[in-house]
């Protein structure tokens, strides 16, 4: 581990900016001058949409441009947006909608966009947005998440998208009905609005050939070869970059309708255009998270040993499919469907569903908190049921060490994992011993204690190839290029100190560039827990190749063979010369050796890594309000090998506060006629301080064998193991009054609901 | 249009804008000041935290003339030249902000909670802050920066009681 970083918790070097007030996010950056956007946004869940007249709102004061559907011809720009469908479980693809820039013909969600008006300030862009009048005859609104209803696709009837499914179900069915217990469970899994507090916003600039479009993303090329499509442009007359972001989690990572016919309006005007989404609006029109219900079956033999496992599931899609929609709650769940057990026998089944709502997609972790929490609500149900305790049941059906690598029934092939270990230490963290103790103090101020255990695993994803290029500048200083992007994870420290370590560059030289499509030719962005992994192993093999080279070259120098790196210096047989990286770069430079003064290197990882853990919540609920508390919240991870354990144990306190969010305050409503009814942070529960306990954090590491650093990757797991904590812990603290806990999110009002039911029955 | 003087961060500044500009707009369009954010427009997130004449007041509920003639503080007045205030500097060492959007908003908060409790409890910490959001840090270390900026021991990483408890 010495060689692959030093673990040491290294504050960043990028919070000068930030603590100082100079970060640049995109908001900050627009242009001398650029003109203003705003959208026009629909008013009504679905309704027929008559041609939009602009005629009126172009007389208007200081309006440039105003642009309704039927005009995005004359602006060149294609009308509809892309994205990905899977495969159902007959062979058949899911559907395709077209999904438009600018509302045509029919408008399927409150929010879609309508029309564009570009003006030269953003009051004035405001006006001219209120005076435009959208006729919209309505439709009834679609809103469940149940097959039928009306139809906002024809190409969708009983507006199903998908029927995916894998496993066999007959197999299943038959090791269900021969098993000796079964146990089933409903799973809610709710709706949340992702709010990165910075909304999402962009700027678009034309100079006569070429589109420079910033926007707060996750990364640029598929952005760039999607805007070069959309406009007819050649990708080399794209250039994207993205600034400081202000969180992402998912939701910035999938292009909107909002870039496409901004990107045109700057090409047809010629003038830069800012625009910046309010709250309400991004409320409105960003990607969503999770939604979905799933019946799970589970079966185990007479030693609770689990025989299969069988998940129906049902999820929102919105009105559209958003870029990555489809593939979430299927193959994405898919991924670590099967948990940290031992399960042979397996089938799932999940069907898509429209909905007049705005679109779902990918929100911090995408498919592996859904699939942890269903199967992990589902085992502590078992536990309960069954009358098992719940670690036992865990420990009974546990891949064991010596079964590594291990291929799952449907999947993937973990590497390696010692969940015993992690579970033993997280029973220890958590105090597990006195919990009888505190459940009775709790008693005794007639509040109710539950305990809650979730054992996750996940499997970083996103894209498995990542290349790093380092070059020597003539200032002295050194530019590593990285095809990630940093939204607020530290990337410049955690890239800048490994690098350093790697060469004995000091830091202080090392600049990251990120972001940036002129400057750099390709890479995958943020997204999938992997960023470190993937760009610190590509950096890996950058550094190799600049050691071979400089050391060719001072071979062929001093005429010496054996010249050695030891990490900071050149040890040349000899001679007492001890040349550092920068040294060498600088003889090259002065010897017109250009080609030494630039290295990049692409690598593919062999395989995914699967970082695992345990996460204990114990919470306390007041009977006489409804109000639940975490008391006590701790996590063990297994990540691997730490590369800045001070960061990654960040990365576990904002996933757990996000896990935590969605199951004690955040509620979406959407009221029967698809308005939705919590569209500002005053009806939108967001996690306040006051929300949320310290959050305890240890680590088990089994180093992964898929990457050189033996790294596993930190940015989603606390997500994925906070919903069935906190949820297992909420049907404890209503097992002591002989109840079932409500469905998530346990608010003050539903909970003290749930908790009549008692009084009820006692009368 | 009104015409308006004020001092910001101890420089004077004069300026015209219309009767409906913000504070906060006057701040990051007119005066070039991008430091304090806009995250919510109805005055919960707290991204927009400035103080006026010693008062912390959300800059995306005030208008601009509404602070004629006021000292105005923002997160670029809070560094001493090079050197960063200890509030600044707590969150810096302790891993107070992740993607730093709240962040501006969080320190003019918590200087001004330092300025009446000088030795808050992390109960008290977390109260003050309902009017602060994050999404990234789940507050535990911008509480333990607070902590540490207040000159008191930090917890260490073990779990501990809720604010509440």
């Amino acid at each position: 581990m010495e060689k692959f970083g030093k673990a040491q918790p290294v504050a960043r070097f990028e919070d000068h900016r930030f603590v100082t007030g100079h970060g640049r996010y995109i908001d900050d950056i627009a242009p001398e001058g650029a003109l203003h956007a705003v959208f026009v946004r629909s008013q009504v869940a679905h309704g027929t949409l008559a041609p939009v007249d602009l005629t009126d709102v172009r007389e208007m004061d200081g309006v440039r441009l105003a642009v309704a559907a039927e005009d995005l011809d004359e602006l060149g720009v294609r009308n509809s947006m892309k994205a990905t469908v899977v495969k159902n479980r007959d062979g058949t693809k899911g559907v395709k909608t077209l999904r438009p820039i600018l509302a045509t013909g029919r408008v399927r969600f409150v929010g879609e966009p309508i029309a564009l008006i570009v003006a030269d300030t953003l009051a004035q862009a405001k006006d001219a947005a209120e005076a435009v009048f959208a006729e919209i005859d309505d439709l009834p609104a679609k809103v469940d998440i149940a097959p039928g209803g009306e139809t906002l696709h024809e190409n969708a009837p009983e507006n199903v998208a998908f029927t995916w499914g894998k496993g066999d179900e007959d197999t299943v069915k038959s090791a269900i009905a021969g098993a000796a217990h079964v146990v089933h469970t409903r799973v809610v899994d709710n709706r949340i609005i992702v709010n990165s507090m910075e909304p999402r916003g962009c700027v678009a600039d034309w100079d006569g050939e070429r589109l420079h479009f910033g926007f707060g993303g996750q990364g640029v090329w598929g952005t760039r070869d999607e805007l070069a499509k959309m406009l007819d442009l050649k990708k080399k007359q794209v250039h994207v970059t993205n600034p400081d972001v202000g969180g992402g989690f998912g939701m910035k990572g999938m292009d909107y309708p909002e870039y496409f016919s901004i990107a045109g309006a700057a090409r047809a005007l010629g003038r830069p255009i800012r625009w910046m989404s309010e709250r309400t609006e991004a409320m409105l029109s960003d990607n969503g998270g999770r939604d979905l219900i799933s019946d799970t079956t589970l079966a185990f033999d007479a030693d609770f040993r689990l025989v299969a496992y069988h998940v129906e599931t049902v999820c929102n899609l919105g009105a559209y499919n958003s870029q990555y929609a489809q593939p979430i709650q299927t193959d994405l769940f898919l991924k670590v469907a099967t948990g940290v057990y031992d399960l042979r026998t397996v089938s799932l089944n999940c069907r898509g569903i429209y909905t007049n709502t705005t679109q779902i997609d990918a929100y911090r972790g995408a498919g592996r908190p859904e699939a942890i929490f269903a199967l992990e609500r589902s085992m502590d149900n078992a536990a309960r049921t069954l009358g098992v305790d719940p670690l036992d049941l865990r420990r009974r059906n546990f891949i064991k060490p010596d079964q590594f690598p291990y291929k799952t029934a449907l999947a993937e092939t973990y590497d390696v994992g010692d969940f015993e270990r992690v579970l033993d230490r997280v029973a220890r963290e958590a105090d597990l011993a006195g919990f009888a103790a505190r459940r009775a103090a709790s008693e005794a101020k007639g509040k109710l204690r539950g305990q809650g255990l979730c054992y996750y695993i996940e499997s970083i994803l996103g894209d498995k190839e990542e290349t790093s290029a380092i070059e020597y500048g003539d200032n002295g200083k050194v530019r590593l290029y990285v095809g990630t992007q940093s939204n607020g994870q530290g990337h410049e420290t955690v890239y800048a100190t490994f690098l350093s370590d790697q060469t004995g560059i000091p830091v202080e030289a090392i600049e990251i560039v990120q972001g940036d499509s002129d400057l750099i030719k390709e890479g995958g962005g943020t997204g999938g827990s992997r960023s470190v992994t993937v760009q610190n192993t590509a950096t890996l093999a950058t550094v190799e190749t600049m050691t071979r080279a400089f050391q060719s070259y001072l071979a062929e120098k001093t005429g010496e063979d054996g010249i050695e790196f030891d990490d900071e210096r050149f040890r040349i047989p000899g001679s007492n010369e001890t040349p550092t990286m920068l040294d060498v770069a600088a003889m090259a430079r002065a010897d017109g050796r250009e080609d030494l003064l630039r290295f990049q290197e692409k690598i593919e990882l062999e395989s995914r890594s699967f970082p695992n853990g345990a996460h204990i919540a114990e919470v306390e609920i007041d009977p006489e309000t409804g109000l639940v508390s975490v008391d006590r919240y701790t996590v063990t991870d297994d990540f691997g090998n730490l590369i800045n354990p001070m960061l990654a144990e960040g990365q576990v306190h904002g996933g757990v506060a996000q896990g935590i969010g969605q199951a004690l305050t955040e509620r979406v409503v959407y009221d029967g006629e698809g308005q939705l009814l919590t569209a500002t942070f005053m009806d939108y529960a967001m996690p306040r301080a006051y929300d949320l306990p310290m959050i305890g954090f240890t680590t088990e590491p089994v180093p992964s064998t898929t990457n050189p650093m033996g790294m596993k990757g930190c940015g989603e797991a606390g997500t994925v193991g906070a919903l069935a904590a906190i949820a297992n812990a909420m049907a404890d603290a209503f097992s002591t009054r002989g109840l079932d806990a409500p469905d998530m999110p346990f608010t003050p009002e539903r909970v003290w609901q749930a908790l009549q039911q008692e009084a009820i029955a006692a009368e | 249009m009104e015409s308006l003087s004020l001092t910001v961060n101890g420089k004077p500044v004069s300026a015209e804008v219309e009767g409906r500009t913000l504070l906060v707009q006057l701040l990051r369009e007119t005066l070039g000041m991008t430091g304090t954010h806009v995250g919510c427009d109805t005055s919960q997130c707290g991204a927009c935290l400035v103080h006026v004449n010693g008062d912390v007041v959300k800059a995306c509920t005030m208008f601009a003339f509404e602070a004629d003639g006021a000292e105005v503080t923002t997160i670029e007045g809070m560094a001493d030249g090079d050197d960063l205030h200890p509030i600044q500097e707590a969150f810096r060492t302790h891993h107070g902000l992740q993607c730093g959007f709240c962040t501006p908003g969080m320190i003019m908060s918590a200087a001004a909670l330092l300025k009446e409790n000088p030795k808050p409890t992390e109960a008290e910490i977390r109260h003050h802050l309902e009017g602060n959001i994050c999404r990234c840090t789940g507050y535990h270390n911008i509480v333990r920066a607070i902590l540490a900026a207040s000159g008191q021991p930090v917890p260490e990483r073990t779990a501990t009681a809720t604010a509440d408890a």
